[in-house]
């Protein structure tokens, strides 16, 4: 045998060698959880190894929940460990769809509420979580199950609730006798009278365009008083060009025309340059607020005046106000994570009394009923009673959804009618 | 023969004399060329034909199991579709506009810093410094400058009296593309300038004194002396930035989004939102080889004009 074909024994040899590593790397075993009823377990196996989360929410008081469960996690599972990674939310869902496409998703994946859940769902790439959550968990609402139910099988852990509702300046409306207005006209005059004071009405940032589809949500529980259109029209029954959805667009260009709202929407970002008109007391309101980002608004507000919340008048007086409200943070494990025990067991600090506890001290609201604290603030009883009867504000259909963030741009730039918008969301359906 | 003059014809007969040597390179030949040609392959070549052929199936994205072909529907599709024909409109506009701008400005200022007087050594450095900006810092960079009623620009515009309302440059319809157009040949003036400078310095002297001499002014100087001897460098230049234009994505993405109600939609990043959006991979890939034909277009005429010229 010469030496030119000895080296090329050796190299299959190598060759031969590495695949077999990187196979065996590739076949070490998943630790999973069993998703079938009757071989469910009824105890917690030991966790081990690093439970990789991701999520977007580093903004607010998100972030001390996570690290008190995170604690509390590692202290009950030595040798155990989380790690986790917050990623913009501009970003989120791209690198999450690769990383589930890669097959090297994080163990416990935070997941939004719109169209990109049910598509992720329909990729098969997700775990049913029915038998999870029926073993060590709180019950969960009936709303909050209902959203993470897709062809009758639960797919992610919702793990608290909002609602969002227009903020507005308590001493500026005191110092210019304004009081929170009960129907359309009343918050058109309002913002007539602020713009007399040389303020803004309600500042809104549309630029990364999600705030103008909620504008477009908090309007549906006046104009389709029955609530049942939204739901209908993800469904193909009704069309998007129904006249309740098409009214939702108007009062919004309605308000764009009576200069409800602070000018310039969709060149600000919301929680950045219109928050910062609402800091800044140049506008007299801003929307939208949840309880993921009161913490963020109080720390700016910094004390210099004091703020409540309210929901979008309804359009006529007399009428209840509606705010609309949802699943603020939900959680899923893909079936290719590595570490599913783990990710069982992390979900399970989030949710146990203790994780309740500090849900409820930061003012968030778990998606399972809890007591109202005896020392709740006005802004967290706001949050609790406002949710008791909150519009959903979810679209399914991920083209439809993008039409209306597009479409809602040109409402607040007064381009575009609620007709138009419905029509662009008709035709996405359509395609 | 003359003195200095290559005997093409004879350098022929030898090496067709030679036909072994013209037909089988060396194997340390081939060891030199391949990693080249490897990377070329597995990183520009096989991207386009996989995604050349996503383009004809219909795809979310998530398990190739699920692929499915589709034919040429991804394709007469767009032909009806009126976000894609604004995205295209737009990215022509963006394209020509940034070409141009990035020309006239990148030439000129490369004609001052060839001047060589005090201060141009830091004009070049300054100006070639938003180069080395990732586009991302540049879009977040301007959309603070541009952003909003009090972003520095609108505060400098009020305070110097030139307008009495805010102007709103990334909201408004109007406005959003030209700011993005003036963000983007801020950022590449330098390059194209750096480009062109280098070209000037190919330009022989002897010319450009003889034309002096001759009494041309500076513009006929510029119209009948360098420009036509700057034509490679020209074509290249414009090439480069056509091919910029065509897949400009980062610097829309981050400053607008596409928006205010597309406005700003280009074709990139309608791609993208039909890539990433909504998990029509088929569609997104259509429009990606749509962006891939439109710059091999471009590189075609370059081409042509070329060898026009030689």
């Amino acid at each position: 045998m010469n030496s030119h074909r000895k080296n090329k024994i050796s190299l299959v040899a190598v060759v031969l060698a590495a695949a077999m590593t990187v196979a065996a790397c590739g076949s070490s075993s998943t630790d999973t959880v069993s998703t079938d009823t009757e071989s469910a377990p009824t105890t917690s196996p030991a966790v081990t190894g690093t439970v990789e989360v991701w999520t977007w929410n580093n903004e607010g008081d998100y972030v001390k929940v996570d690290e008190d469960a995170v604690a509390r996690f590692e202290a009950a599972n030595p040798g155990a460990t989380i790690k986790i990674t917050y990623i913009p939310y501009a970003d989120y869902v791209t690198k999450l769809k690769a990383a589930i496409a890669a097959g090297s998703p994080p163990d416990v994946a935070q997941i939004p509420w719109a169209g990109e859940f049910r598509d992720i769902v329909e990729s098969g790439k997700l775990l049913p979580l029915d038998d999870v959550l029926a073993d060590g968990f709180p019950e969960f609402s009936d709303p909050a199950m209902n959203a993470v139910t897709i062809a009758g099988q639960k797919w992610a852990l919702p793990l608290d609730l909002n609602t969002l509702q227009i903020a507005y300046n308590k001493d500026m409306f005191e110092s210019f006798g304004l009081t929170p207005p009960t129907s359309a006209e009343e918050l058109k005059t309002l913002a007539a009278k602020l713009d007399a004071e040389g303020k803004f009405g309600i500042s809104v940032g549309d630029k990364d365009q999600w705030v103008g589809g909620d504008l477009w949500f908090a309007q549906l529980p006046y104009t389709d008083p029955s609530g049942q259109a939204l739901a209908a029209a993800d469904a193909s029954e009704v069309p998007w060009t129904d006249p309740v959805l098409v009214a939702a667009g108007d009062v919004v260009a309605d308000y764009v025309k009576s200069g409800v709202f602070a000018p310039g929407a969709n060149s600000m970002s919301s929680f950045v340059e219109a928050l910062d008109l609402f800091v800044g007391q140049q506008s007299g309101m801003f929307y939208p607020v949840g309880n993921f980002i009161s913490g963020g608004i109080e720390e700016k507000v910094a004390g210099a005046f004091k703020w409540d919340l309210m929901p979008f008048p309804p359009l006529e007086a007399g009428g209840a106000a509606i705010a609309t409200g949802g699943i603020a943070r939900m959680f899923t494990i893909p079936v290719e994570a590595q570490n599913q025990t783990g990710a069982v067991a992390f979900l399970r600090a989030l949710t146990d009394s203790k994780g309740e506890a500090t849900l409820t001290k930061y003012n968030f609201i778990p998606a399972w009923s809890v007591e109202t604290p005896a020392d709740a603030s006005p802004l967290y009883s706001s949050f609790l009673e406002a949710q008791s009867d909150a519009a959903s504000r979810v679209i399914y259909t991920s083209p439809v959804y993008t039409a209306l963030l597009n479409g809602m741009q040109g409402v607040l730039d007064g381009s575009q009618s609620g007709a138009q918008v419905s029509e662009s969301m008709q035709n996405a359906m359509n395609q | 023969m003359e003195k200095g003059v290559i005997n093409l014809r004879a350098m022929t007969r030898d090496s067709a004399a030679t036909p072994e040597r013209r037909h089988h390179p060396s194997t340390i030949g081939i060891a030199l060329v391949a990693p080249t040609v490897g990377i070329f392959l597995g990183f520009a070549a096989l991207p386009v034909i996989v995604v050349g052929v996503t383009s004809l199936a219909d795809w979310t994205g998530f398990d190739l199991a699920d692929v499915q072909w589709a034919g040429i529907s991804n394709y007469s599709n767009l032909l009806t579709d009126e976000i894609f024909w604004r995205a295209f409109v737009n990215t022509l506009i963006f394209t020509v506009a940034t070409t141009v701008l990035l020309n006239v400005v990148g030439y000129m200022l490369a004609l001052l810093v060839n001047t060589r007087v005090r201060g141009t050594g830091l004009l070049k450095f300054v100006v070639f410094l938003p180069v080395l900006l990732s586009p991302i810092i540049v879009g977040l960079m301007w959309s603070n400058l541009l952003g909003g009623a009090g972003g520095g620009v609108n505060v400098v515009l009020m305070q110097l009296g030139l307008t009495d309302a805010p102007i709103f440059f990334l909201g408004d319809p109007s406005w959003a593309l030209f700011s993005i157009i003036a963000a983007t040949v801020w950022q590449f003036a330098g390059y194209d300038m750096l480009l062109f400078y280098v070209g000037l310095q190919s330009v022989p002297k002897s010319l450009v004194e003889a034309a002096t001499l001759d009494g041309a002014k500076w513009f006929q100087l510029q119209r009948y002396v360098v420009i036509p001897a700057m034509v490679p460098v020209i074509s290249v230049v414009v090439l480069l930035n056509v091919i910029g234009g065509l897949r400009i994505f980062d610097v829309v993405y981050v400053m607008t989004r596409g928006g205010p109600n597309r406005a700003t939609e280009v074709l990139a990043t309608y791609m993208y939102e039909l890539g990433f959006g909504i998990n029509l991979m088929g569609p997104a890939s259509a429009v990606a080889i749509v962006i891939v034909a439109l710059a091999f277009v471009a590189a075609l005429v370059r081409s042509r004009v070329s060898l026009r010229d030689e």
